[in-house]
């Protein structure tokens, strides 16, 4: 987690004052490795380790070319590694280049996950690379990245005053998609109501910026043994949504805890057992 | 003969190049038939329909334009047209090209009306569209543009008389937006539909309540039944009454479509593919509005549930 603070906010100060327009001229969409921001990351975070890039059997990542609004930008993550215990995916971490924070999460997975495959939504602030690197448990890297246009709408929506959106705040759901099979990697969702809050936007009519409060940590148990952890950013959209791999055994529950950025920590659990 | 043929539908075409021709549709009834695409430098951003209804001492405008350069043209060439001067100006929704041109009507001393969750709604976003639009059609063309607070105010229907001429302005709920304008004439029954009604061209359910915006159109419907018919959509040109049943099932239709991909758990990265539909897809703007459209309603299904 200081890893991951520390890098935000050497990121912050490195991108300085540099708007969306100055971003877009800073990414060749046809050259993935040009982008400063990224050699700088890649550096901090890698160092001179080998990064293997495409790595279509290891992992691709899925991005609309334009994205339908910018502040909700569907990005799925999809792994084509057994997550087996000698040989798994441990860690997945999503990077937006151009972004005011341009790590978005860093997703942790065990053996227990079944897949390292993730989805989720992201803020997307200017044309830019999104990039998933997987890192092996065994310390080799592979990276998939997508070029993706997108750019602020005219405007959010009527209706969405933060009142109704602090309502119902931490709330969370599970969702199990299809049969669940005892061994069978098995998808689910987690839904959790939070406005996450990046702190950039300013309110038209007050001229205050909203203040950053975002999710920054989940936590994903079945049985009692974790299946997926992450850091997160406010690069993750408004209400967030994880969509994830476990294994099911015989019966055990699938459990959540999330905490945010004023430490309040909000937990589901679902119990999930073969055919339910 | 050919070559000619063609020069004189570039001439007709080409935005900017000759003075505004209105279309009429009954005595005094008017409507400058915009584009229908997306806004773009081509179009200059001058997308929908503009009305304009002269009476015997004044016209009264019926939406202002894209920007303060537009605004100051339909002011022109309404009063160029109709010969009375622009008394008042009705906002139907609050979308940037119905209503960032408005200023040029405000500084000439001419009120300018809307529903108070128009109004609201115009103080919260509409900086944002002028910054956004600035960068997409450049500092010239919006020279001078900025958002104009409405300075009359309305919350729910009323009938006015303005520059000799009954107007009705009805407000049918949340429709197609919180505050919804219909302008009906009551001496030719012609309706100006707004964003409520787009032929041709699929409708931004962005900022709509779908099952409000079906009643509206019912209404309307009716309400055209009883006078002349002829009813003046946001987007694309005239039509009589029947024609608005294709806006009520494109959004029918996407609505049935998202909440049935919504349910069997379909992720939002799959829908604008799944719920792509294909009677629509010829419509202006299929592309992205659609798309759009369809993970708007996703989402606020997905809200929904989370707030049980």
């Amino acid at each position: 987690m200081n890893t991951l603070i520390s890098l935000l906010l050497a990121a912050l100060l490195t991108l300085g004052l540099a708007g969306p327009a100055q971003a877009q001229q800073k990414s060749d969409p046809d050259n993935p490795d040009a982008n400063a921001t990224w050699q700088q990351m890649r550096t901090s975070m890698f160092q001179d380790r080998a990064i293997t890039t495409p790595a279509d059997a290891v992992l691709s990542l899925e991005a609309p070319e334009r994205a339908q609004d910018a502040a909700i930008v569907p990005i799925s993550i999809r792994t084509h590694v057994e997550q087996r215990p000698e040989r798994y995916i441990e860690r997945v971490y999503l990077m937006i280049d151009n972004n005011p924070s341009p790590m978005g999460a860093v997703f942790h997975f065990t053996p227990k996950s079944g897949r390292a495959d993730i989805e989720t939504r992201v803020r997307i602030d200017a044309y830019t690379h999104v990039r998933a690197i997987a890192e092996m448990n065994t310390g080799e890297l592979y990276m998939a990245t997508r070029f993706v246009k997108a750019s602020g709408g005219c405007s959010a929506p009527p209706g969405k005053d933060m009142q109704a959106a602090m309502a119902s705040l931490g709330k969370m759901r599970f969702r199990v998609e299809g049969e669940v099979e005892p061994g069978k990697p098995a998808l689910a969702q987690l839904m959790i109501s939070h406005p996450n809050n990046s702190g950039l936007v300013m309110d038209q009519l007050t001229r205050m910026y909203t203040p950053a409060y975002f999710v920054r940590r989940i936590q994903v148990s079945y049985a009692g043994e974790p299946v997926l952890s992450a850091d997160v950013d406010f690069s993750i959209s408004e209400n967030p949504n994880f969509r994830f791999y476990f294994v099911p055994t015989g019966e055990g529950e699938l459990k959540a805890e999330v905490i945010d950025t004023n430490d309040l920590r909000f937990e589901t659990a679902v119990k999930v057992g073969a055919g339910s | 003969m050919l070559w000619l043929a063609a020069l004189l539908v570039l001439a007709m075409v080409a935005p900017g190049t000759r003075a505004q021709e209105a279309l009429t549709l009954a005595e005094g009834v008017h409507v400058f038939v915009g584009d229908t695409g997306e806004p773009s430098p081509a179009n200059r951003g001058r997308i929908g329909n503009i009305g304009f209804v002269v009476g015997d001492r004044g016209t009264v405008m019926i939406n202002a334009g894209a920007s303060y350069r537009h605004g100051r043209a339909l002011l022109a060439a309404a009063e160029r047209i109709g010969g009375k001067p622009v008394v008042l100006v009705v906002l139907t929704q609050p979308v940037q090209e119905f209503v960032l041109g408005a200023a040029a009507f405000a500084d000439q001393g001419i009120p300018v009306l809307a529903h108070r969750a128009s109004a609201e709604l115009i103080a919260a976003r509409c900086e944002n569209c002028v910054h956004n639009l600035r960068a997409l059609l450049g500092e010239d063309e919006m020279a001078g543009t900025r958002p104009q607070p409405p300075d009359q105010r309305i919350e729910a229907s009323t009938t006015i008389e303005a520059g000799g001429r009954d107007l009705e302005l009805i407000h049918p709920g949340w429709g197609s937006s919180p505050g919804d304008l219909v302008v009906r004439d009551a001496r030719s029954g012609v309706v100006f539909a707004g964003t409520l009604v787009a032929v041709g061209r699929v409708p931004e359910l962005r900022d709509g309540d779908p099952a409000g915006w079906l009643d509206a159109l019912a209404r309307l419907q009716a309400l055209a039944r009883t006078g002349s018919g002829r009813i003046v959509p946001g987007y694309g040109p005239p039509v009589s009454a029947d024609a608005l049943d294709a806006t009520r099932d494109y959004i029918a239709d996407t609505e049935a479509r998202v909440r049935a991909l919504f349910d069997t758990g379909t992720p939002l990265s799959a829908m604008v593919q799944a719920a792509h539909l294909p009677r629509y897809a010829g419509w202006a703007v299929y592309e992205p509005v659609h798309g759009r459209n369809v993970q708007l309603r996703y989402l606020a299904h997905e809200r929904a549930a989370l707030a049980q």
